[in-house]
């Protein structure tokens, strides 16, 4: 691992002009983009985007049509052996074997990859301890999805990559697996990890891919994505009764005011700003001026699904799941 | 190399761990057969006319060791041979079809094809799992056919092993190919079924082949399982040499490269 030094700060996967087609369908289309080394990446889009279809090529699961992939400097095609042998993946909804218990599962896998056998320590660092004689049928949903994933560290890998790590947990289970991914990345670990949910991707991603009908339509920090959005932010206020709005429109940064309800004496305005470190401070001189009584008062970052909409005209989470 | 026969060494002996623990199945492998031989041996007890029995070509066709010998103990041993294969057929065609159909369905197939194992390892695991295990199931019922029935084995068991074995990777083949074609685990063990019902019940195992029709008996004749029973009754009761069975052996042969064609061409490591 002479080269390691290299691979750190350079891109441990690189896709170029990636296409998987199956037939007529294009399920991803000319699809480019790098991973850094230790960064957690995800991609978000809605079902059927070509996010599995992606990872999938990565991993060496699908051939693809047309394109290059290069996994930790080698190329999938011609070294997939020796790629598999340093990277770790966890299959969407995957199952292990019936009849073997956790601890057997884990010992099969560390020979398979030819690694010491670390069973304990794994399931330990996914609080499984207790349940190594148990089978995987026995465990709730949520111990699977974190038993898949101590799987995929047996050969203590460079990248792991997460194909909807999260789906079909409930929100408590949800954000304990968070707490683990977030600690597998701090680890050193390039993480990888498709989703359809937007908040997994604010929560544990340094850089997200958007896709949306095979094709990447944006990449970059959570929050430069946000920042693309002309007016991100929305003001919620509340106005005093028989205080006019009058003169909010033409506010620094206001974007424009929306009347969310006129129900009854108080009325509830929406601001959209593009910048709310100036909208702030101008909102609260107005009020001064006016001497208009704030009854209400709530700022709100837009989110990815935000950025989703602003882009694709359509929502993520539409079909989401049950 | 030593780091594949390694990994072979303990994936086999996980399959095994986990045909084991699968008792369901493992119930249906060795206790149905030894059930089935208890009750041929009851309907053998009754008063069987030598007559009947003698027309169906069983009366006399084996060295009995002496003249004494009541007549159910050679309807027990004619039936004997055949069970055992039906055993070993029905476990290996349904069991690995089942595995087949629940690994692609639980996506164990695919969470492999990510790891750095072989196919051929995998599959060479699977295979050397059930002839381990076949070699048990013929091992008890000839031994209860033999202790509990009285029936004479007069083979050498090694070549009865080695001829269990030899028929048991057609029955693994089929069983590949079945679970190639079934797309759930219950479409799988139905196939399987349909497949080793009519080949149990027209190949000579229960009855004689000579009592079908003759245009029937001729396609049954070529079938796998027909030959396997006429060879393993020669080799284990009269002690024959395989190779008195020529005909026999070589259909085995040709079938087992049909069923080995097939089921690579089928089976999709996915």
């Amino acid at each position: 691992m002479s080269n390691d030094e290299d691979e750190n700060t350079a891109c441990v996967v690189q896709v170029e002009g990636l296409t998987k087609r199956y037939g007529d369908l294009a399920a991803v289309d000319d699809v480019s983009f790098s991973i850094r080394a230790g960064e957690a990446f995800g991609i978000l889009g809605p079902n059927g985007a070509g996010k599995t279809t992606t990872l999938e090529c990565i991993e060496g699961l699908l051939t693809p049509t047309s394109g290059a992939i290069r996994v930790l400097g080698m190329d999938i095609g011609s070294d997939a052996e020796r790629i598999k042998r340093r990277i770790g993946v966890q299959l969407q909804a995957s199952a292990y074997f019936d009849y073997l218990t956790l601890r057997e599962i884990l010992e099969l896998f560390a020979r398979v990859y030819d690694s010491d056998t670390r069973a304990e320590e794994l399931l330990a660092t996914v609080g499984l301890e207790d349940r190594a004689n148990t089978t995987v049928a026995k465990l709730s949903g949520g111990q699977q999805q974190r038993f898949a994933i101590a799987a995929t560290l047996v050969n203590d890998p460079d990248i792991v990559f997460l194909d909807e790590p999260t789906a079909g947990l409930d929100a408590h289970a949800r954000r304990g697996l968070w707490e683990f991914v977030r600690g597998l990345n701090s680890q050193g670990r390039t993480v990888v990890l498709t989703t359809h949910y937007i908040e997994e991707a604010e929560m544990l991603c340094d850089r997200v891919a958007i896709m949306d009908e095979g094709r990447m339509v944006a990449l970059d920090t959570p929050l430069a994505l946000k920042r693309r959005i002309p007016a991100p932010f929305t003001f919620i206020v509340g106005l005093g009764e028989g205080d006019s709005a009058a003169g909010l429109e033409s506010l620094d940064a206001v974007a424009g005011v929306s009347r969310l309800s006129s129900g009854g004496t108080d009325g509830v305005l929406e601001l959209r700003s593009s910048d709310s470190t100036r909208t702030a401070p101008a909102l609260m001189s107005w009020l001064s001026d006016t001497g208009a009584t704030l009854t209400r008062f709530e700022v709100a970052s837009s989110t990815l699904e935000d950025v989703f909409i602003s882009l694709t005209g359509r929502q993520i989470e539409d079909q989401a799941d049950e | 190399m030593s780091r594949r026969v390694a990994l072979y060494a303990h994936l086999t002996l996980a399959n095994v761990k986990m045909l084991a623990r699968n008792r369901q199945a493992l119930v249906w492998a060795l206790a149905f057969p030894v059930a089935m031989v208890l009750l041929f041996s009851v309907i053998g007890s009754f008063d069987l006319n030598p007559a009947d029995l003698e027309s169906l070509g069983i009366e006399g066709q084996y060295a009995a060791p002496s003249d004494a010998v009541p007549i159910y103990d050679n309807f027990m041993a004619h039936m004997l041979p055949g069970i055992t294969l039906w055993g070993i057929m029905s476990y290996s065609i349904i069991g690995i079809a089942v595995a087949m159909a629940t690994y692609r369905e639980k996506r164990i197939f695919r969470r492999i094809k990510v790891s750095p194992m072989s196919a051929g390892v995998f599959f060479a695991a699977q295979v050397t799992a059930y002839l381990a295990l076949s070699l048990v199931q013929a091992a008890l019922i000839l031994a209860i056919g033999s202790l509990v029935m009285g029936v004479s084995i007069a083979g050498n068991p090694l070549v009865i092993g080695l001829l269990a074995l030899v028929c048991n990777l057609v029955f693994l083949n089929l069983g590949f190919i079945v679970g190639a074609f079934s797309s759930t685990p219950a479409a799988a063990s139905g196939l399987g079924n349909l497949i080793v019902l009519p080949l149990a019940m027209l190949s000579g195992v229960f009855f004689p082949v000579e009592l079908l029709p003759d245009a029937m008996g001729t396609v049954v004749r070529y079938l796998p399982l027909a030959p396997m029973v006429e060879a393993l009754r020669g080799v284990a009761l009269s002690g024959d040499s395989a190779l008195r069975y020529p005909l026999e052996l070589g259909l085995i042969a040709v079938w087992f490269a049909l069923t080995g064609l097939v089921a690579a061409r089928a089976l999709k490591f996915e």
